[in-house]
């Protein structure tokens, strides 16, 4: 691979997520309100008290020295603290796995669901088979996530008792039920994607010229079908481990996982600045570098890539 | 907990035990504090927090869920009788007063906390010292500057010079005096607050570590939080008071009722509170577990008085009486009863029908109105955001006031920071929704914060000297019954004048499985009497 193409993709990020940051934060900074006035209810809270707070977290400084102080601290790891002195770093520490492991299990669905729905119907094109994933994924790519969610909740988890209903006191049962609902969606939108990708390869020239030469039906496939394939699956995939994060709100939210979803909600709910800002600024970089990670990895499959 | 003769415990204990055999039906609130080692004892029950406390230090929180937590891990030195919701001691022996000024406190002795350590007159002195001390930036601060010396600790410029109130003096180990500024008859329903609680020296060494696992001398000690998933107490075995039934309890943390409500219904939790939307799920499917028992929420519709237009009070009368309250009650705001007074109905003192402009009676609006001059413009209606039902509620507000009055309106959605910023700064121009839960049952803590000209709510401006004159009566009574019928007193004065428009109360719900008896709220408290639940075995 190419040094050039790895730095230039590198350095295109960057200004990405100080733009990405200063938006928000400026965003959150133009909430009117004070935040402080409403940590006592419908209390006043006391002179020395309010005064005590605004110096701890800064707030009577102007928004370019509260900005510079908060990329100075996420330089430093750092993503503040709310205005209830919880340090927002430890927040996402503390919740961070459950979302990686509602994600990934989401997305290992997204993948076997979607690439095995897609095998099955480009390999019997026209049949009963690919009629039927070709509606049944038309149907799941239309329900929102929250639908499919409180359906899977009320029938899978009350009704039928089969899986735990919420929470993660269960272990990794009480995942199963939030990794299929958040998966299905995707699964159902890479499946259609990768079969026309795969009959595209199938009817080419160049497969069938290795059809021709009599190579075995399993090498064809594997090597040349799948591989051609690859990049515009890879591409898919990977923006969609992004959108697995940006469903996870609904979906940790619905089935009470303690993740970084379902705190931005509570964060956007209770008006807390900080929590907002910080979850948004860590799903911006993780957005990126997971695109990053995408464009090189794709750059690695199909050479064509790195040299355009 | 009341401390009771023991006699009088058990045949409470054998009532419940009676009423729970019966009927299987253990809820209602009528009953008493719970019994000593009758064999009821045992069990886990899991109930649900509505969300992760935010601190779990008594002065440094003010939410729901936390306060929950401290309802079973402190004892407080008053509580409130199960049935008139008056102060009895708890922690303390007797808490009295000559004057109202200066309060002598007496507590039990041989108490300890959680690790330990006694709970002596020192550790509530410490304790309100550290709440009081403005430096140490504690939510609840406001609560002691009725105590001598508190501007000495929380002084407008600088650092304080002290760090103790001069109004506070320990007498012995178990005594200790508390000198207020003015007299103040509420002092001892008020000690019934969490504010007040006692803190051990545990507490002072190392603040962060206490939060994460709080010590307190209540009935149960905390033995594990696992933030935004559970809490887990067990029975104190050293507790001097009344114990608790169940040997443990589980707090599960939920950020949404959907979800702790499905968890319900699957049978995974034993109790819930019973909210707006799942409110007719649960009078389908769970009717004979519901209890419904009068809350401390007194909801009402303020007035912007330091707007001209809204000085006269015929036309803030003629509001009142234009809206039929129940009638959007059934509609839409299902959970909710229209409110006939301008206190919520716990409190020792509340006058049934005694907001007199709050029947509906569109005839005396309309002449209520041609008296006030009529009304020129639109009215604005103010609502904050994130709930589409209370949208529809105040359109049906509003959609009465045009029908019975003729008033055009428009609705103006704000987001809820700016919304009670613009209450306290008197910024409003139109009605508003709004909403007020005490802290203690009394009446005064209704009639000062939301009407009295230094009301730390009175987001109307509303100033009647009359008004203002007989709550100082009310705080100088010489006893609480005293001071009840100098209040109800300046409450009809409100009634008369209308400062706000009395909208609704909205009682405490809870439902639960046959697992569990003897389900209900903390007398007049918005929370869950946890040492009361006893686990059926």
């Amino acid at each position: 691979m190419s040094r050039r193409y790895l730095v230039r993709r590198i350095l295109i990020a960057f200004p990405v997520l100080i733009g990405t940051t200063l938006l928000i934060y400026a965003m959150a900074f133009a909430l009117p309100g004070d935040p402080i006035r409403r940590l006592a209810g419908m209390h006043v809270i006391s002179e020395s008290t309010h005064r005590e707070i605004t110096q701890r977290y800064h707030l009577d400084d102007p928004f370019v020295v509260q900005y510079y102080e908060y990329l100075k601290g996420i330089a430093h790891g750092d993503l503040g603290e709310t205005f209830t002195g919880q340090d927002v770093s430890s927040i996402v520490v503390e919740r961070f796995p459950v979302t990686l492991k509602l994600t990934l299990g989401a997305f290992a669905v997204e993948i076997v669901l979607g690439l095995i729905a897609a095998f099955v119907a480009a390999l019997r094109r026209a049949t009963f088979i690919d009629s039927f994933v070709l509606v049944s994924t038309l149907v799941l790519i239309t329900i929102p996530v929250f639908v499919l969610a409180f359906l899977a909740q009320l029938m899978i988890g009350v009704k039928l008792k089969w899986l735990p209903v919420a929470g993660v006191q269960h272990g990794w049962l009480g995942y199963v039920l939030p990794w299929l609902v958040l998966g299905v969606g995707s699964a159902a939108a890479v499946g259609r994607i990768a079969r026309s990708n795969l009959l595209d390869n199938l009817n080419s020239e160049q497969i069938k010229a290795a059809t021709a030469r009599g190579l075995p039906r399993r090498r064809v496939l594997g090597a040349h079908v799948l591989k051609n394939a690859l990049v515009p699956i890879v591409t898919i995939l990977g923006l969609d481990l992004a959108a697995l994060m940006g469903g996870a709100p609904v979906t940790e939210t619905i089935f009470n996982l303690p993740g970084l979803g379902q705190m931005l909600i509570l964060g956007v709910r209770t008006e807390n600045g900080p929590i907002v800002v910080g979850l948004v600024t860590l799903a911006a970089m993780i957005f990126i570098f997971t695109n990053l990670f995408v464009d090189l990895l794709c750059a690695y499959i199909d050479p064509r890539i790195r040299y355009g | 907990m009341a401390r009771r003769p023991r006699i009088l415990m058990m045949v409470v204990t054998l009532l419940i035990v009676a009423a729970a055999c019966s009927s299987g039906n253990g809820g209602g609130g009528s009953t008493g504090p719970g019994g000593t080692g009758t064999g009821q004892q045992g069990g886990t029950f899991k109930f649900p927090l509505s969300a992760d406390p935010t601190k779990l230090i008594p002065q440094n929180d003010y939410e729901a869920a936390g306060a929950q937590v401290f309802n079973a891990i402190f004892t407080r030195l008053m509580t409130y009788d199960a049935d008139t919701n008056a102060p009895v001691p708890a922690q303390a022996k007797s808490v009295t007063s000559d004057d109202q000024m200066v309060w002598t406190i007496e507590i039990q002795p041989g108490w300890t906390f959680h690790n330990g350590e006694p709970v002596t007159a020192q550790s509530y002195v410490d304790a309100w010292n550290w709440g009081a001390l403005g430096s140490n930036g504690a939510i609840l601060n406001f609560f002691f500057e009725k105590i001598q010396g508190y501007d000495e600790l929380n002084p407008a410029k600088g650092d304080a010079t002290t760090t103790e109130l001069s109004g506070l003096k320990v007498v012995n180990d178990t005594t200790f005096t508390v000198t207020l500024t003015a007299p103040f008859s509420q002092f001892p329903i008020e000690l019934g607050f969490d504010a007040f609680d006692p803190l051990p020296k545990a507490f002072f060494d190392d603040p962060d570590a206490y939060n994460e696992k709080p010590i307190g001398d209540g009935p149960y000690m905390l033995t594990e939080w696992k933030h935004d998933e559970n809490i887990v107490l067990e029975r104190y075995p050293d507790y001097q008071g009344t114990p608790g039934y169940a040997d443990r309890i589980e707090l599960p943390i939920y950020s949404s009722t959907d979800a702790s409500w499905a968890d319900f219904q699957a049978g995974n939790l034993d109790i819930s509170s019973v909210g707006s939307s799942n409110l007719v799920d649960a009078q389908q499917n769970y009717s004979d577990s519901l209890t419904e028992q009068p809350s401390s929420l007194f909801l009402y519709l303020g007035l912007p008085l330091y707007d001209p237009r809204f000085q006269n009070k015929e036309l803030r009368q003629a509001l009142s009486l234009a809206v039929d309250r129940q009638a959007v009650m059934n509609a839409v705001l299902v959970a909710e009863t229209p409110a006939d007074a301008f206190t919520a109905p716990v409190v020792p003192g509340y006058q049934a029908g005694s907001c007199t402009y709050c029947t509906y009676d569109p005839a005396l609006a309309k002449q209520k109105l041609a008296d006030a001059g009529g009304w020129q413009g639109t009215m604005t209606i103010n609502l904050y955001s994130n709930d589409a039902t209370l949208e529809q509620a105040m359109e049906a507000i509003g959609n009465q006031w045009k029908q019975n009055l003729g008033i055009d309106f428009e609705l103006n959605v704000m987001n809820y920071n700016s919304y009670y910023d613009t209450t306290i700064n008197h910024k409003f121009t139109g009605p508003w929704w709004d909403g007020w839960v005490m802290d203690y049952p009394s009446l005064e803590d209704y009639l000062r914060p939301i009407y009295g000209s230094t009301g730390g709510y009175n987001g109307s401006g509303y100033k009647n000297p009359a008004f203002d004159s007989l709550l100082t009566q009310g705080d100088e009574a010489d006893s609480i019954d005293a001071s009840i019928a100098k209040y109800q007193q300046a409450a009809d004065i409100v009634a008369e004048d209308m400062p706000v428009i009395p909208w609704g109360f909205l009682p405490s719900r809870y439902v639960h499985q046959p697992t569990v008896t003897n389900v209900h709220q903390a007398g007049p408290l918005n929370n869950l009497e946890l040492a009361d639940i006893q686990v059926v075995q």
